[in-house]
Order: structure tokens, then sequence, then C-alpha cells
């Protein structure tokens, strides 16, 4: 007794209307059947040896359906996260693919481009700050180098970047020996204190 | 008594924060000194000088909000305050001298 495979019979396009055959093979003989229903019976009776009523071959063929939308709709789902997944790949591989090569742009344009610029004649000397952080508060600093920062674009316009650069400088080293004192001061005091505390 | 003592540098920084009234700061206020004298004033002496009218009760400060043109650092104002005004309408100890010299003649 041989079990019912797919491989058993063939369904082609147009199952369902009027005047489909389905088409069953038995033994290398080919039966053809008007209907679902009639094939299955003939199936059951010739594969299994087995005569079922008509109520069974229906909930048979209802389950046998079920199984197929099943089976569909999970390879449907398979096909669409795998579709998913690879567009999430694609996605991401892009997305680095042009962080890379954004990055390689912009250091072949800093490579090109940078040596020829000059900088910025606007900007003031950075290392004023340095100095004034050994002697003035952080408020101090910032006052003083906002103002100084803010003077001097008016420096470099009336005497030219030189000067105005030395101009800063030496308004930074005249702040910084305005403070020294008062730091001195503060440090002579401490000592004193500490001597009185020993003593 | 020391409070009440103003020198001639400390006059004129606060004539230049009694001129602008409440908008002062320090490089307002060495631009306003270079251009009544035609001089460069020290930055160093303007701070110091600040530091001491404050000290002193002359005058008083405040934080304004942080502007592009000086890096995102804040402006620090100053602002008279009645003994400073006070201060200013009286002549200072070297200017009064020759004028006491004078009515004593």
């Amino acid at each position: 007794m041989s079990e019912i495979g797919d491989q058993d019979f063939e369904e082609g396009e147009g199952r369902g209307q009027p005047g489909f055959l389905y088409r069953f093979n038995v033994g290398g003989k080919q039966k053809f059947y008007r209907s679902d229903v009639e094939l299955t019976r003939a199936m059951l009776r010739d594969k299994v040896g087995l005569n079922a009523d008509l109520r069974s071959v229906t909930r048979i063929i209802v389950t046998k359906t079920m199984v197929e939308e099943a089976k569909f709709e999970l390879a449907r789902r398979q096909r669409q996260a795998a579709l998913k997944d690879a567009e999430a790949l694609v996605v991401k591989s892009s997305a680095s693919l042009a962080a890379e090569l954004g990055r390689r742009a912009t250091r072949t344009a800093a490579a090109i481009l940078l040596p020829s610029l000059p900088s910025d004649p606007l900007a003031p000397p950075k290392n004023g700050q340095f100095l004034l952080s050994l002697v003035a508060s952080r408020d101090t600093q910032e006052e003083v180098i906002g103002d100084l920062d803010e003077r001097y674009p008016t420096q470099v316009a009336r005497f030219g970047v030189k000067r105005a650069r030395f101009w800063y400088y030496w308004q930074t080293g005249k702040i910084v020996l305005a403070f020294v004192p008062s730091k001195l001061g503060k440090l002579a005091g401490l000592v004193k204190f500490i001597g009185a505390l020993k003593s | 008594m020391a409070r009440d003592n103003l020198g001639g540098f400390e006059r004129e920084v606060l004539s230049v924060i009694h001129r602008m009234a409440g908008s002062a700061y320090g490089a307002a206020i060495a631009e306003g000194i270079l251009a009544d004298t035609g001089r460069e004033p020290s930055s160093g002496a303007i701070y110091t000088t600040l530091e001491r009218l404050e000290r002193k009760g002359f005058v008083s400060s405040s934080w304004g909000d942080p502007t592009a043109e000086r890096g995102g650092r804040r402006k620090r104002h100053y602002k008279l305050e009645a003994y400073g005004a006070a201060a200013l309408r009286y002549p200072t100890t070297t200017q009064a001298a020759p004028v006491k010299a004078m009515a004593r003649a």
C-alpha cells in the first residue's frame, strides 16, 4: 500500500473552474476527475484502500487546504523577513560605506586645501588664556579673554595682524603682571599664617 | 578713610562707567578711555582698577549673556553705585590741594 504524495496528482491552472479536470497517476495510468472530492476519494481508494464517505473526504480537503495555506503564509513571511533582513543589511552597508567615503573625501579635501589656506587673521591668539589661568580666577579669565578677543579684530583693522598679535600678547602680559602681586600677597599671607601656627 | 580715596585713573574709569549708564564692560571702558585721552590704557590697570572700585563699593558688576564675537564668553557689566556717583562729584585729593593752597594764601 503506497502513501498519497503530491507527486501522484497534478493540478493545473483553472482549478475550481467549470470543466476543469483533476489528473491523478495510478500505476502509470492517468485518470481524470471533475472535482476535488472525486479526486480525493479516488486517491484514498486506490492508494490507501479506504472507502471514505463525503464528510470525511470534505474534512480531509479542508485540512489539506488549510495546511497548504499555512505553508504558503509561512513561506511568504519567511520571504518578507529575508527581504527585510536584506534591506537592513543594504542600508547598514550603505551607511557605513557612505561614512567611510565621507571620511576619506574630507581627509583628501583637507590634505589638498588646508596647506594652501591662510589661517584666519581675525582669530585671536590662543596662548593668552593659559597665561591668565596661572594668576586669575575662572571668572576673571572669562571677562578678560572675552574683552581681548572682542577688541582684537579692531586692532587688526587698525594696525594689521602682526601688530595686533603683539598688542594681544602685550595686554595679556600686562594683565598677568597686574594680577601677580595680589596672588603673591595671598601666598605671602598663607606663608605668614602657617608660620604663626608653627610658632 | 581709604574708602573715600579716588585716584586719577579711577576717576577716568568711573566717569566712563557713568557715561555708559549700565552698559560698561572692560573692552568698552578701554575704548572709552582711548577716545577720551587718545592713549591706549593698560588692560591690567583697567581690571585691577575695576576690582578695586567694586571692593570700595563705587561700582557693582553683573554678568551678561555670552556672545559669538567674544568666543562664547560672557561680558561683565559694571554699574555706577550712588557712592561712586557722589565720589565722582567731588575733586580728588591731588586736584583739591592747589585749590586749598590758593585759599590759604
